[in-house]
């Protein structure tokens, strides 16, 4: 799936990539490749603007964490108002991917 | 090649200080972490950089999310000085007596070019509100930053003339209860104009750099 079809679903891809636990850029990366078993590839760096615009919609926040060895990373995790965002987006898609599979079924089966 | 790559994405970065060092402290971590999990062979820098994007598509990502940002705030910021300037003239109204002993015409003169600047603010702050109902944000900006600067400069004459006209009560009737409530009502006024001047420097100094870099 290239990068242009994942661009309107990229908020909703990051926060629940971020739901089940904190993660770095890197991690969510790597959490979105693994989830969608390698369907959604997106270039790594359009993360970053998107991690930093949901943080300043209030929907991530952000901290450095220093580990015990190697370089510190900033860890994002979801808000209150991020946990809310993003069950709304579930409800949606789940009605928008209901209705486009019931629309796309019937056009099948329709009789010619 | 990674230095190289950090560089451009510095320069692209180069509009915002404070963004620039966290964003590439985040990408240098990151290539770390894709190098170490790359599968080694004789391109593996290159393939982690490729996967990775342009650094100049990162920058005009982030040039154009904080430009948003930076307009929307000019635009919070211009509302409040307009806000901050109209109460400071109702309370100087309110409380300086008229005509001031001796100086009928410096009062006439300074209550007159203190409302005709708000008056003035306020059309021009209108005029950069209707630039702003265009599509392309780039466009908005540069069209609605004049009348927003135009706005400023009438608040400032405003602030300016509030000051003449508290100087004026101050030096007849002295440090009195009331002066104080105007005194402190044009800190307010002072303060909210500088924070609207510095920020319309800040995007005009954007502006110029997404004009040279996009």
């Amino acid at each position: 799936m290239n990068a242009e079809m994942l661009k309107g679903h990229l908020d909703a891809i990051v926060l629940a990539a971020v739901e089940a636990a904190p993660a770095h850029g890197y991690a969510i990366i790597e959490e979105i490749r693994r989830r969608s078993g390698g369907t959604f590839v997106l270039p790594e760096g359009t993360i970053y603007p998107a991690l930093h615009r949901l943080e300043q919609a209030g929907l991530l926040q952000s901290t450095w964490t220093d580990p015990a060895k190697g370089r510190r990373r900033r860890v994002y995790s979801l808000t209150r108002r991020g946990v809310d965002a993003l069950g709304e987006k579930k409800a949606n898609w789940d009605r928008f991917s209901g209705a486009i599979d019931a629309f796309l079924t019937r056009g099948r089966s329709w009789p010619a | 090649m990674i230095d190289r790559y950090l560089a451009e994405l510095r320069a692209g970065l180069a509009f915002d200080h404070d963004l620039r060092e966290r964003v590439c402290e985040e990408v240098e971590a990151h290539l770390e972490d894709a190098l170490a999990n790359a599968d080694t062979g004789a391109d593996t820098e290159r393939r982690v950089l490729e996967r990775f994007g342009k650094p100049s598509e990162m920058g005009r990502l982030f040039a154009e999310l904080v430009f948003g940002q930076r307009l929307q705030s000019t635009w919070q910021r211009a509302a409040w000085a307009i806000l901050a300037v109209f109460l400071a003239m109702r309370i100087r109204n309110t409380t300086i007596p008229a005509p001031l002993p001796g100086n009928d015409h410096f009062y006439t003169f300074a209550i007159t070019m203190d409302r005709f600047a708000f008056f003035i603010a306020v059309a021009a702050c209108a005029c950069g509100w209707l630039a702003l109902r265009q599509p392309e944000m780039f466009a908005r900006a540069r069209n609605a930053i004049t009348p927003i600067v135009a706005s400023a400069f009438a608040l400032a004459i405003s602030a300016i003339c509030g000051l003449a006209l508290t100087y004026g009560m101050v030096s007849t009737s002295g440090l009195t209860a009331r002066a104080c409530a105007v005194l402190a009502a044009l800190s307010l006024e002072f303060i909210i104009i500088g924070l609207l001047t510095a920020q319309l420097f800040t995007l005009n100094r954007h502006i110029g750099f997404l004009d040279r870099n996009l």
